[in-house]
């Protein structure tokens, strides 16, 4: 291709504006969306895979093992059933990994509230923008993105969410105060706050504070009377926030080793620890481990099934638009006949109309599938890192 | 420079099979020479300059220009004798809308699949100043006179200096003050170059002028 056939080109896509716009549009939309979907879906692979990567065993109760990666790596969705602490403080005691219990039931404004340990922060090299990782009750650490949109920094409050309103034995909101905000990682992280287990503990209703009970003053609260264990009905007000003065009146009924958590994630020492620690927890048929990769893969496979129709439904509109595209050159080639006539006359070369026509197609297809990927990453960082933000 | 002869011998063309062919049984036009060739509708004046300038190709005969058997080069040769040797101006001019004059006056050299060189766009602006476009050489053709567009067209025909000239009723969407102008600047261009010209023509008013005025019905059978 020649300086001058260029400039001829160019020269005719500017003179005829609207045709050139509306067929570089054409194209860039036909190609928007599998671009897109293909961009999101490479972006949420790698960032999926990374957090499988860096949490190769998880363990929880026995159910849906996707369920059980997507809740306890991504805190998404629900765990059918929960596996008492106990099973962390075992692991633990093997000396072959640090286990991280994870319980998530609570809500801040509809983010998750994970509660978890102190471990938690090291394993995920967590830095802190201000303040600190959750040492109290009540205490709460919040994920970048959180923060900002809830608009909150240490020294704030916010109150979690009620998830059961006409519950009669009573779920209320706790006043968590604000003590650290994450730096951002464009990990879940950044979507959830994160508080102690007991917090989180104190959210679901396993543990709680209320006033103290006198049964002789308050024998309208008190349901049954025993020599060291008092039940009392509803109307007790249970405390809503963690003050010096009602701390201590936090406390679980039953066994503390008993108390649920939804996943445990184990931060093994080396490949023999994590074998170890797998086979003991398979062993045990009220748990389940799993390999997070394994699973992550399974996931995605099935999310690549869907994708491949829609990656041949995209084949057949790309098909049919470049049917299209031909035909409209066809009837511009017609259009354009004189001036196709008059270069024949001047002496164009051989094959000289053709290759003009092909530098202009050319010209329109390159800027159309440059639009195309520009509003292809536009849709994508809208998506991945913009409002829409997804794990 | 001096200008091509053409020597037409028992040339035959025939457009579509069964259809009455023109035929011309022969024809010479001296070097430099300022030939009319007339005739009424549909006698086959424009064939005969089409198949002189190589566009079309005769299904007998002979057509020589210059030194050249334009009937027995290939078609690629024909286009590069035609770009280098052979100036057209048309009826409807034929200029690109899309270009501006002075782009329209580069294409042959464009064709060539190379950039004017700094002597060629001298030479533009000279003789666009002799055609009275000079001024009009960054409008598009749009945006000018039927009589400057023809005028355009001529300064085109002109640019790659060509030994024979040949135009197509270039008067032919004029008027008669417009296309006489067109006709003197047509000479007057070939008289500095020395060039051929050929004009194929219906209009009886402009031959003045002319050395030569071929009547095709007398030479077409």
């Amino acid at each position: 291709m020649s300086g001058p056939m260029l400039r001829l080109a160019l020269r005719s896509l500017s003179h005829h504006k609207v045709r050139t716009v509306v067929l570089a549009l054409c194209i860039a939309l036909v190609g928007v969306l599998p671009t897109a979907v293909d961009g999101l879906l490479e972006l949420y692979r790698t960032r999926l895979a990374a957090r499988a990567t860096s949490t190769p065993l998880v363990v929880g109760a026995p159910g849906s093992r996707s369920d059980l990666l997507i809740h306890a790596l991504y805190f998404r969705g629900d765990v059918e059933r929960m596996i008492p602490r106990k099973v962390a403080i075992e692991a633990g005691e093997s000396g072959h990994g640090v286990p991280i219990p994870i319980h998530l039931k609570g809500s801040v404004n509809g983010n998750p509230l994970v509660g978890t340990t102190p471990d938690y922060e090291t394993f995920r090299s967590i830095k802190m923008i201000r303040g600190h990782w959750p040492r109290k009750l009540a205490e709460a650490a919040f994920g970048s993105k959180v923060a900002k949109e809830l608009g909150i920094d240490v020294g704030g409050s916010i109150a979690t969410d009620v998830h059961k309103l006409h519950d009669l034995a009573g779920s209320y909101p706790l006043l968590l105060k604000v003590t650290g905000v994450l730096s951002r990682t464009g990990t879940p992280d950044d979507d959830a706050v994160f508080v102690s287990l007991q917090t989180s503990w104190v959210v679901s209703g396993e543990i709680h504070g209320h006033l103290r009970i006198d049964p002789q003053k308050d024998f309208n609260l008190v349901l049954e009377n025993q020599s060291n264990h008092i039940t009392a009905n509803a109307a007790v007000v249970e405390a809503v926030e963690v003050t010096p003065e009602n701390e201590d009146s936090f406390h679980p009924h039953g066994d503390p080793d008993a108390l649920p958590v939804t996943a445990i994630l184990i931060d093994a020492n080396d490949d023999k620890g994590a074998t170890i620690l797998r086979s003991r927890f398979r062993r045990d048929e009220s748990l389940q481990p799993i390999d997070s990769l394994v699973e992550l893969r399974e996931l995605l496979a099935v999310v690549m099934r869907a994708k491949a129709i829609l990656d041949a439904n995209s084949m057949l509109v790309i098909v049919a638009t470049v049917l299209l595209l031909g035909l409209i050159v066809t009837l511009d080639v017609k259009v354009r006949e004189r001036e196709v006539q008059t270069l024949e006359r001047i002496g164009a070369p051989r094959g000289f109309v053709a290759r003009l026509l092909f530098t202009e197609i050319a010209i329109v297809v390159c800027c159309g599938g440059l639009l195309s990927i520009f509003l292809a990453r536009a849709a994508i960082w809208f998506v991945a890192d913009g409002p829409l933000l997804l794990p | 420079m001096r200008g091509a002869s053409v020597s037409v011998k028992e040339l035959e063309h025939r457009h579509i099979v069964g259809q009455h062919p023109v035929r011309v049984a022969h024809l010479d036009i001296g070097a430099g020479e300022k030939v009319a060739i007339t005739g009424p509708s549909g006698c086959g004046k424009t064939t005969l300059l089409c198949c002189i300038a190589g566009i079309l190709l005769p299904t007998s005969g002979e057509v020589t220009v210059g030194e050249k058997r334009i009937d027995q080069l290939s078609d690629s040769d024909r286009r590069k004798f035609r770009r280098d040797n052979i100036g057209l101006v048309f009826q409807e001019f034929e200029l690109l809308d899309h270009i501006d004059v002075r782009e329209n006056a580069y294409l042959p050299i464009w064709l060539d699949g190379r950039e004017p060189t700094d002597d060629e766009e001298k030479k533009l602006i000279e003789r666009s100043r002799r055609c009275g476009i000079e001024q009009l050489l960054h409008r598009k053709p749009r945006a000018l006179s039927q009589g400057e567009r023809q005028r355009a067209a001529v300064c085109r025909a002109l640019m790659n200096s060509p030994t024979l000239i040949l135009a197509d009723e270039p008067t032919g969407s004029l008027d008669s003050n417009s296309g006489r102008a067109v006709l003197d600047l047509l000479f007057d261009e070939a008289d500095l170059s020395g060039a051929t010209v050929v004009v194929v023509t219906h209009d009886s008013t402009i031959l003045d002028g002319f050395d030569r005025v071929v009547d095709l019905v007398g030479e077409a059978s």
